[in-house]
Formats: structure tokens, sequence, C-alpha cells
């Protein structure tokens, strides 16, 4: 029972990378209707903006924190005005290539930066770890602060999203892009704004990536930004709180697997998946509606 | 003037030339490895080492066979860490009239150039070979210096049971690569044998980054000691995570650990005190390692000798003691038989082969401290 509780602290720390992540695929999909693959690699650029920032300033949580967010936010929405909005009108196939693209890019870019480079770097110690024993479960300050501050981000996104005007914005060009232009809603501020919420969640994605596993290399948005997009699926894409809990299931789900079998847990994944794609083709929260062609 | 010095030129050659005549024979030692290409830098390393142990034995008067003196000439060919130009490498030193081969330094390599040294009955030494197919498929004219991984799964598993007298071992290994799998097997199968008992927990392939469900696992059984072999790379969050979640038990491992990439990736606390077996140690109390490490730093500009630089020491080192044990330098047969036969203490310590011509060296443990690698004993068989 113990274990079953403390594998449960693990994934609920791998879940809420996970949700991070998954947040920033969604919101952009919401949107656009962009399944943007080059989203791991936001968050890993933020991991390496954090590595500079603590290099810079010492260890300061928020410091690193708000570097990294704001670098891939602005990364974001960089990669979009450059790569994504010139080919926005083209067929949906056009950018989905393009966002393969972006993702080499980025990727094969940062490995040939000299202050990036091939070799992996040892992440800062951002948080100091302490271990608390509680009932013979070991949970440790490093997993309790990761868990409060991305339920701050998830809390301070929801609260954009539905009680703001560019979160009002936001819904209205993702149910009907072209009424939403008719009312007068700035399409492009708003594609831009949506980039930046996502890569700034990607940010902090990335710094919590970081502390979790503090080596890190120009590939660790790849896989991960994968299993974010998978989480995504799973929840619906498109669907914020879908998002949410699809990350945060995967991660339990990734942990558990783990222990019972080493090998099932990467493939679980994808079997849960096509579960859930058979019984729900629109994710667990996501509403089917016909593609308009 | 000119013509003065055109006579002095010609006395000095004259003069050089019957000194050569009048000391030893040569003979030749040809050396196979990537000089140009991406494990260049392996080849230079084992140039450094080989052309040392000759400077060695030349500048002692040179290499006594049965009743002549030989001074050693070394002929390098690159076979730029390809198995295709290393055939054509290895023929090209046989028909230079090569005595025997030091390389290569990859197994895949001395897989290929092996048979031909063989056919040519041609001693050939890799220097870094370790799979233990080498000098099966080589044949039996192929021999190395280094351990196989078989053997460092049996050394690192002795390090464990007998040195540190630990009795459960938990074992975390990648199931996805091929070093890591053969490591692992040896190691159980040799703490087994030893009387302790085993606990495995596999990862699934190098991009695994969270080992937090094997290690709750291994909380649960309890082990006295771990141990993880896996590319070094792979090493660091491993054991970050084994201390992040309040294990305090002794980690082990064979040589990967011996990187300088891993003691940067990974906090000097996590590394702290963790014991891993390796071929050799640059700061060994042994005064043979010592005496090995002091040569190789003068004569290379205070280059530390690393792993390759050492076995290709040894190599050069193995085949000369192997013409000295054999008396002669034309008999094939009998240099073979008695570099089988070779019994004998190198830098890194006491050195012979087993049947399948694979050597039974003896390991060096090292430890860490403050986030360095140092000497901490010796293990053999």
């Amino acid at each position: 029972m113990n274990n079953i509780i403390q594998l449960l602290i693990y994934g609920l720390q791998l879940g809420s990378v996970y949700a991070l992540v998954s947040l920033g695929y969604t919101m952009v999909y919401g949107i656009v209707r962009l399944i943007n693959s080059a989203h791991g690699d936001y968050l890993m650029l933020g991991a390496y903006t954090a590595f500079y920032v603590s290099l810079l300033n010492g260890n300061n949580l928020i410091l690193c924190l708000l570097g990294a967010m704001i670098a891939s936010g602005l990364i974001a929405m960089l990669s979009d005005q450059l790569a994504f909005k010139p080919v926005r009108e083209q067929p949906k196939f056009s950018s989905l290539v393009t966002a393969l693209g972006v993702s080499l890019f980025i990727q094969n870019l940062s490995r040939a930066l000299p202050f990036i480079g091939p070799i992996p770097k040892p992440f800062p110690t951002l948080i100091t770890k302490k271990l608390y024993n509680i009932l013979d479960i070991t949970v440790s300050s490093t997993q309790i602060l990761m868990i409060i501050i991305a339920l701050i981000l998830l809390f301070l996104l929801t609260y954009i999203v539905n009680n703001t005007k560019i979160g009002r914005a936001m819904r209205a060009v993702s149910l009907d892009r072209d009424a939403s232009a008719l009312m007068g809603v700035d399409i492009n501020k708003t594609i831009t704004i949506t980039f930046f919420i996502g890569g700034f969640l990607a940010g902090a994605g990335g710094v919590f990536y970081g502390i979790m596993y503090p080596t890190i290399d120009v590939s660790i948005g790849s896989l991960l930004g994968n299993k974010a997009f998978i989480a995504a699926v799973i929840g619906g894409i498109g669907n914020l709180n879908g998002a949410m809990i699809g990350g945060i299931l995967m991660g339990v789900i990734e942990i558990f697997a783990t222990s019972i079998n080493a090998d099932i847990g990467f493939g679980v994944f994808y079997l849960i998946l096509i579960i859930i794609l058979i019984f729900k083709p629109a994710g667990l929260f996501g509403k089917l509606t016909n593609e308009k062609v | 003037m000119k013509k003065y010095m055109f006579l002095a030129l010609v006395l000095i050659m004259a003069f050089a030339s019957v000194m050569a005549v009048s000391a030893n024979e040569t003979l030749k030692i040809g050396l196979c490895q990537p000089i140009t290409g991406s494990m260049a830098m392996s080849g230079l390393y084992s140039t450094h080492g080989v052309q040392l142990a000759i400077d060695q034995i030349n500048e002692a008067g040179g290499l006594q066979v049965g009743d002549k003196t030989y001074d050693l000439e070394l002929l390098i060919e690159d076979n730029e860490g390809k198995p295709d130009i290393t055939i054509n490498a290895v023929s090209k030193l046989i028909s230079d009239g090569v005595v025997a081969i030091v390389g290569t330094n990859s197994s895949s390599t001395s897989m290929a150039g092996g048979p031909i040294a063989t056919s040519e009955k041609v001693v050939m030494v890799s220097t870094t070979g370790t799979n233990p197919d080498v000098t099966q498929v080589g044949g039996e004219y192929m021999f190395r210096s280094c351990w196989i991984d078989s053997y460092q799964g049996y050394l690192a598993a002795k390090l464990a049971y007998e040195t540190l007298g630990k009795r459960r071992a938990a074992i975390l290994y990648n199931n996805a690569d091929d070093y890591s799998t053969g490591i692992m097997d040896f190691f159980v199968k040799s703490f087994e044998e030893m009387g302790g008992e085993t606990f495995v927990q596999a990862y699934a392939g190098a991009e695994i980054k969270d080992f937090k469900a094997q290690i709750t696992a291994f909380k649960d059984w309890e082990p006295d000691v771990i141990f993880i072999e896996a590319q070094a790379a792979e090493l660091p969050l491993p054991t970050q995570q084994i201390r992040e979640l309040g294990m305090d038990t002794q980690i082990v491992g064979a040589a990967s650990w011996d990187n300088e990439l891993l003691t940067q990736l990974t906090p000097k606390e996590d590394l702290e005190g963790i014991i891993y077996v390796t071929t050799f140690c640059a700061d060994s109390d042994e005064p043979k390692a010592k005496e090995f490490v002091e040569a190789y730093k003068a004569k290379w500009d205070g280059e530390l000798p690393m792993n390759q630089a050492t076995m290709s020491y040894n190599a050069m080192r193995i085949i000369a003691q192997a013409l000295q044990d054999c008396g002669k330098v034309d008999d094939p047969e009998a240099f073979r038989d008695a570099m089988a036969a070779v019994n004998m203490e190198l830098p890194n310590g006491h050195f012979e082969y087993d049947e399948n011509r694979d050597p039974q060296i003896s390991g060096v443990l090292m430890t860490f401290r403050d986030g360095v690698g140092v000497y901490y004993g010796e293990i053999g068989n």
C-alpha cells in the first residue's frame, strides 16, 4: 500500500511536467489546428536558458523559471512568425511538415551552437533537496514544490482562458476562426499570444525536467514532446482540462507500468492511446466535430 | 666549404651505418589503428603507448631473443576505424614483414583483421576489442591485451562479494544494450555462484530518464549493494535518483564509470564512495604502475595514460615477452604458443591468458572522492 502511494507521488511529479507540455500542444491545436512537433524543442531551449540564467545569477528558482518561460515563449512566437504564418493558408499538410522541419532545425542548430553543443550539460540544483518521511513514504521538497508550481500555472492558464478578454478571443477563434474575424477579433494577435503561452508553459516544463533529470541535451524535447502529444490526444486534443488530466494520467501510468515491467513502461502509452481512440475517438474530453474540408 | 660539409655528412652517415650494423638487427612490429577518422584519438593514444614500449626496449639495448639482440622498429598503418580498410592495412603490414601486429582498437575491426593475420600466421594483439567473439572469429593467432566483457562482470561481482563483503546485490541494467546486458548476466552468475542473492531490474533503452519505479522495488528488497553498468552517459541519472529517494546503499560499477563526462554530469556528493573496477588507474600506488605513468608523462608532454594507451603499451610488452620466451623470431607456431603461455607483470598487474586467449588480468578498483576517481585497491582472479 505504501508503495502504491509512493509510486503515485512519483507519477504525479512526472505527470505535472507532461501536463505543462501537453497544454501547449492542445492550445496551439485548438486555435490553428496545427500539431506542432517543435513544441518539445521549446522545452529544451527553456531548459538551456535556465542553465545559463543560473550560471549568471546563481541558483535562483524563480529567476530561472521566469527566464526559461519567457525565452521559450518568445522562441515559440518567433517560430510561428517565421515558419507557420507563411503557410497558414496552405493545406494543413504543409504546416505539419513545416513543424517537423522546425523541430529538426531547432535541435540541429542547437547542436551546432557552441554554447549548447552536442555534449550533455549538468542542470544546476535549483531546489535544495530535503527528504520527508511520512509513514514510510519518502517525499522530497522538490516533488512538493514542482507539483505546487505546476498547479499554480495550470490554474493561471484556466483563469486566462475563461475570464479574460484574450481568453475569450482564443475560445472564439478555436470555435470558428472566420466568424470571430468578422466579429472583430484580431486573429493574428490571438494566434501569436497562444504560441507565446504554449511556449511559456513548455519553458516551465523544461525547468522541471532539468530539476527531475539533471542532465540536459538537445534531444530531451523530442521524446517528451511525443509523450505530451499522446497525453493531449488522450485527453481530447483542443481541450485544456483534457490535456491536464491526460498529462497527469500518463505520468502515473508510466511509473506504475515501469514498476511492473520496464519494457511495458514505454509501450503502454501507445496501447492506452489505441484503446481510448477505439472507444472514444475524440479522446476522453473531446467533442467529435465534423471537420469542414 | 660546401665540399667539407658534404664530406662531414658522408662521414657521419658512414659512422651511423657502421654503428647500426655493429649493433643489432631490426625486428619490425606493425601497428594497425585508426590514425584518421572519428576514432583518431584512440589511434594517437595507441601509438603513444606502443612507441613508449619500443623506445624503452631499444634504449635498454634491444630485445634479447635467443642468442641475438634486436632493435624494434614500428610500422604504422591507418585503418580509419573501418573493417574493410583494416583488411588491407593488415595485409600490407604482413607483406612488409612484421613479426607481430598491435591493433586494432575496436571489436569489429579486430574481427576483420584477425582472420587475415591467422591465415598468414602472424600474431595480432587487439588493444581494446572487448567483445568475446574477437578471439573466436580472429582465429588462433588473434590475442588481446584488454579483458573481455564477461570477465569484467565477474570482477565486479568479486568486488561486491569479496572485497566489500556484500551478500544481497540489486542490479540495474539497460536491456536494449548488448554491453550492459552481457555484463549484467555475468555479474549475476558470478555473484550467485559465490553465494550471494541478486535482484535484477531493467530499463528499456538509453532514452529512459526515470528510474524511480525500479529504485522503489530495490528499496523493498533491501539490497546491501547496487550494481549499475551501462554506457557512461546513462549512469548519472539513476545514481542521482537512488540518492534522491533516500537510499544510501553502496553502489558498485565497472569500467564505464571511469569517464570524465560522468563526473561532470553527476554531483560530487552523489558519486562519493562509489567503487568501480577498471583496467588501470593513473594514480595507482603500485611501483610498476607509477614507473609506467612517469615514463609516459615524460615522453608525451605530461599526458596521462588512459585505457587505450595502457592497453597498447601492454600489447607491445606482451609481444616482446613472448618473443623472448620463445627464443626465435622465425617460428610463428612457437611464437603463438609462447604468446598463449605468457605469464608476466604489467603496469596494471599480473597478466596471463586463459584457454580462449582472453587475458585474466587483474583489475584496479577506483572510488570517487570529491568528484574525482582515485585509486582504491587491486582486484585479481
